[in-house]
């Protein structure tokens, strides 16, 4: 069986469909990926400091507490928020949002409350981080509004309190009334499921590499099966050698595009990579049964059977979300309409078990979808044996 | 020894009779030749006997033993260089040689042996480094026959291995097929090819519509069919007398004169010729070239076939 395993393995290495479809196109896909996908992920991340126009008609030291706010929000760094354009008109503010040199124009009236003002039509602006600019830019004057006037309100009422450390401590953080806190396992960033897509994509693709062994192994496939078939080695050592062979090759192209995604483009994987490098020893097996069934049905010319496969390959990855949002919005239509359909594609389980190693603390999740990876092999690898039991021929 | 036994073997296709009753036994030491058309029968033959093909009625004897898909070490001893070129294109000649002799002989010191001889044998020795695509049609076959004969095996089924090579090529693969023989290997030889079965078989079956219609030495063939052999002789003038004492012989069927051309047809015979040329020597018949052309495999067929081998 080593020569087999051997001498298949090598074969398998010079075919030129494998090495293109299976090794190298998922370290080219995963590069336009990465090229398409993260740097718009990262731009989403990083706010630079919003222009805005400050129109003030504070009068006296009303508006001495809005500017200071300002100040701190508009200090060089890192942090800064706003780059503030100090104009002496709503005119001149006008101007300047009209030309998009500033986001939004806020107004402090003779009493120190600030208001912001956007450019008309300025929601049916399609493109989410600008939304996102103004939503900051009115919270910001809202919370200062809200924390002002509540001060105001105890000054008033009960001025004495304001002497109190934790009656100021909690004025101050008014702010934050909201809480950062993780509900997934990691930082969501959808981008990460096109990569996943790509992995169970490239795990089905691998079942070419089953498909050309079994193909060559068998004697109603092909001449060269039908020379081995009459050789001194029985035909159980050879498929398992052929059978063997296809799984290391295709697990090891895996493990190939995983590494070049995970630590070359820099993909997170929720730091459970052991867990993921038995998910696609799982997923090279699966395929490698599938390759095997397809390359052992009868009576489809085998040079047909490399094209079907190819198809099919490319119809599940649609169902996983591997073509961008619409083919992402699709699979999670039919995921929730119709969840049996979705569990059904082997394509889609492989892109879930990462993605539930992504987002859920729990294994649970994982291990559920490898049973259910496991079971599509058992499947498709009792099918494939079924096909190959037969010794003898009626015809070849 | 009877190395191969045949009986009675049927072999259907839905409602086409690939092998009827078909009988074969090949002794040890034979180059034996399986002679027939396209579709005669050959090659399913061969089939059923390494077990590639399931068959209706009848059994397979190799070497003494009822031969089963499962039985490897029969196998073991026996090597099958097929009418396909069956090798794999991405491995280079040594490998492919090694890969094949891998599947009879586990030891890799014995088959690194076996390789370089196998390979010296066929005479790829500038080549080991090829693969399939780069080797000539004629280069192929030797790739395909260096193969099935690596392990050295006791019997060895050539199906058509010449098909599509060059005069050359085909010389040399024949030649080295008579060697092996001559080295103890017994050969069952498949063709349509008649100047090659004659050439190196020692026994012929000559089948057609999955039947044995003839079998044994080429010479027992000849003797088996009423086609005479045809002598023809340049003779300036011939006589009415010299005419009647030649179709007066008992081994002539026919005599014709014409155009100063003497044709005669006679009884198979391993004399006529000479009987013939004594007779005109005797009248003081003077004669010019003679030709003469006894039966060949070829009008064997024909008279037991009727009709021509194809392609």
């Amino acid at each position: 069986m080593l020569n087999t395993l051997k001498y298949t393995v090598l074969s398998l290495l010079r075919e030129r469909d494998i090495v293109i479809w299976v090794m190298l196109f998922p370290l080219i896909l995963s590069t336009l990926f990465n090229s398409m996908f993260v740097g718009l992920e990262e731009t989403g991340w990083n706010i630079d400091p919003m222009p805005v126009a400050v129109v003030s008609n504070a009068e006296g030291d009303a508006g001495l507490a809005f500017e200071t706010m300002m100040d701190a929000l508009s200090q060089e760094g890192d942090d800064a928020l706003f780059a503030p354009k100090h104009v002496s008109s709503a005119q001149e503010a006008k101007t300047l949002l009209e030309s998009q040199q500033t986001i939004a124009t806020i107004f402090v009236d003779a009493q120190g409350w600030p208001s912001a003002e956007f450019s008309p039509g300025a929601d049916d602006v399609g493109v989410s981080i600008e939304r996102i600019k103004r939503t900051i830019v009115a919270d910001v004057v809202d919370d200062f509004c809200r924390s002002r006037a509540a001060i105001e309100d105890i000054a008033r009422t009960n001025p004495e309190a304001l002497a109190r450390p934790e009656v100021t401590d909690s004025l101050m953080k008014m702010a934050d009334y909201t809480q950062q806190m993780n509900v997934t396992h990691s930082k969501a960033v959808d981008y990460v499921r096109y990569f996943y897509a790509l992995l169970g994509f490239a795990a089905f693709m691998a079942s070419m590499v089953g498909l050309s062994a079994v193909g060559k192994a068998l004697p109603n496939i092909s001449a060269l099966g039908a020379r081995r078939t009459v050789g001194g080695t029985s035909r159980a050592r050879t498929l398992v050698g052929a059978v063997l062979a296809s799984w290391l090759i295709s697990f090891a192209s895996l493990l190939v595009a995983f590494a070049y995604i995970r630590w070359v483009l820099g993909i997170e994987f929720g730091g459970r990579e052991v867990e993921c490098i038995i998910g696609l020893a799982v997923a090279a097996l699966m395929a490698t049964s599938f390759g095997a069934l397809v390359g052992a049905l009868p009576r489809i010319p085998f040079s047909a059977k490399g094209g079907i496969l190819t198809g099919i390959t490319c119809l599940l990855a649609l169902f996983a979300g591997l073509y961008g949002t619409p083919s992402l919005q699709l699979a999670d239509k039919v995921a929730n309409s119709i969840p049996w359909l979705a569990a059904m594609n082997p394509v889609k389980q492989v892109t879930d078990l990462f993605y539930s190693l992504y987002v859920y603390t729990d294994l649970a999740p994982y291990l559920e979808g490898l049973a259910i990876l496991l079971v599509t092999t058992g499947v498709f690898a009792g099918v494939a044996a079924l096909l190959m039991r037969r010794q003898r021929y009626a015809s070849l | 020894m009877t190395i191969v036994n045949v009986e009675n073997l049927v072999k259907r296709y839905s409602d086409v009779v690939a092998l009827d009753h078909f009988n074969l036994q090949i002794e040890a030491g034979e180059v034996f030749g399986l002679l027939g058309p396209n579709g005669s029968g050959k090659t399913t033959a061969i089939n059923c006997m390494l077990q590639l093909l399931s068959f209706d009625k009848g059994s397979i004897e190799l070497f003494g033993q009822p031969m089963a898909p499962t039985r490897y070490d029969l196998k073991r001893r026996v090597g099958v260089v097929p009418q396909e070129i069956a090798v794999f294109d991405e491995l280079n000649v040594r490998e492919n040689i090694d890969y094949f002799c891998g599947l009879y002989v586990d030891s890799g010191a014995e088959r690194a042996k076996l390789v370089d001889e196998a390979i010296e044998f066929v005479g790829l020795q500038d080549y080991v480094r090829f693969r399939p695509k780069k080797l000539s049609g004629g280069l192929k076959r030797r790739l395909n026959i260096a193969c099935g004969i690596a392990h050295k095996p006791e019997l060895v089924f050539f199906d058509e291995p010449t098909v599509a090579v060059d005069p050359q090529s085909r010389n040399s693969i024949l030649e080295g097929i008579l060697r092996l023989n001559r080295e103890g290997m017994t050969v069952v030889y498949t063709s349509h090819y008649m100047e090659e079965v004659e050439q190196i078989c020692s026994r012929i079956m000559i089948m057609d519509h999955g039947r044995s219609l003839a079998c044994g030495t080429q010479d027992e063939l000849v003797r088996m069919v009423s086609t005479g052999e045809k002598v023809e002789i340049e003779v300036a003038d011939l006589s009415r007398e010299a005419l009647g004492a030649l179709d007066s012989l008992a081994f002539v069927r026919r005599v014709e004169y014409d155009d100063k051309v003497l044709k005669l047809l006679c009884d198979n015979g391993p004399h006529n010729l000479a009987s013939v040329l004594g007779l005109l020597q005797e009248r003081n018949v003077a004669f010019g070239r003679v030709y003469s052309e006894p039966p060949t495999l070829n009008d064997v067929f024909l008279e037991i076939t009727g009709k021509e081998l194809r392609d």
